[in-house]
């Protein structure tokens, strides 16, 4: 499923979720039931969402490697490999778990100060949207990021030598599929991404 | 009857300016609407749901998508070179970058491009397309399409 396609399933995820949650509430449901159905229905919705994410990386490749010819010897890569990663975002199942675990806890917390007598229906809303993004901030962050990198080339190899002894100068060919992987995840920058 | 709150008025001077922030903010404005909305005369369940999932999305979406990445790069040996060579040491780097944002999306019957503005329920979504303006497609997996 493409990106677009789990952005426009988002919503609909939601309202399903949202729609059972007051369904059940119409009677005969216990209220924890509800909610944790509730926390399930938001959950799946938000990591079926968040997994057809896409990524695109820019690579840098530190001198380094080594190489082999047959006749002219080994050979350094003495310059920087510079590259183009492509890729996607999964999430392991322990965090989809505490997400959802997280989203019941804020509902019931919801619940909870809504039966305090003279309370504050604000506050409540406000103390819901933090736990919810705390919750939703926090299993972002837990993303693992797999990326198919390709080497565009052109790094500068020193070493190998002509049959008479003379240096013999090459550069990388570009990577072929599969050579080259990143895996990663997401930055918590101050005032970029996801900070 | 909107629900006033001294509080409300200060929040709403202060600009969130993290993605996180941000988030939390529209999460915020959407159950307060739709709290607002469910204690006004006639305003009907379903809408106050459809409101808040379309709602709670797009501040999903708008907050995911400023995600950066790192990754760390392995390259395995078997890397050629220009007169025959072979790498027979594995390369390391790294890559940073971005989440991609949402292409447009594009209508099937005319190939019309446009965006994606509104969710309205049961799987209908309003789009602005560039050229014919705003319309309602029924089924999104039907009408549109991904651009790539």
């Amino acid at each position: 499923m493409s990106f677009i396609d789990g952005f426009l399933e988002l919503p609909q995820g939601l309202e399903t979720a949202y729609k059972k949650a007051a369904q059940d509430g119409q009677g005969g449901i216990p209220p924890d039931d509800i909610i944790r159905d509730l926390a399930e229905g938001l959950g799946d919705s938000i990591h079926d969402y968040m997994k057809t994410a896409m990524v695109s990386t820019v690579v840098t490749i530190a001198p380094g490697q080594t190489a082999m010819h047959p006749v002219s010897g080994k050979a350094n890569y003495t310059t920087p490999g510079l590259g183009a990663g492509v890729g996607t975002i999964r999430f392991e199942d322990n965090s989809v778990n505490d997400l959802k675990d997280e989203i019941r806890i804020a509902i019931e917390k919801q619940g909870d100060e809504g039966k305090v007598t003279g309370c504050d229906p604000i506050e409540i809303l406000e103390n819901l949207a933090e736990r919810l993004t705390e919750a939703i901030h926090k299993f972002a962050l837990t993303a693992v990021v797999e990326t198919e990198v390709t080497l565009a080339g052109g790094v500068t190899l020193v070493g190998y030598l002509t049959p008479t002894g003379a240096p013999l100068p090459s550069v990388s060919a570009p990577s072929t599929p599969g050579l080259a992987t990143g895996l990663g995840d997401p930055i918590q920058s101050s005032g970029t991404g996801l900070s | 009857m909107p629900l006033e709150d001294p509080l409300l008025k200060i929040r709403d001077l202060i600009e969130p300016t993290t993605s996180k922030a941000i988030l939390e903010n529209e999460i915020f404005l959407a159950y307060k609407k739709s709290m607002e909305s469910g204690s006004e005369t006639g305003g009907s369940p379903e809408d106050i749901i459809i409101n808040l999932s379309n709602d709670v999305a797009f501040a999903l979406n708008k907050y995911f998508i400023t995600a950066d990445v790192s990754t760390e790069v392995i390259v395995s040996n078997g890397q050629l070179d220009a007169v025959g060579g072979v790498s027979d040491k594995e390369g390391e780097g790294e890559g940073e970058g971005t989440i991609t944002t949402q292409a447009e999306v594009e209508r099937k019957e005319d190939s019309e491009k446009g965006v994606v503005t509104k969710y309205l329920g049961s799987g209908k979504f309003e789009v602005n397309f560039k050229n014919s303006g705003t319309a309602q497609i029924e089924d999104s997996k039907i009408e549109l399409k991904v651009e790539i």
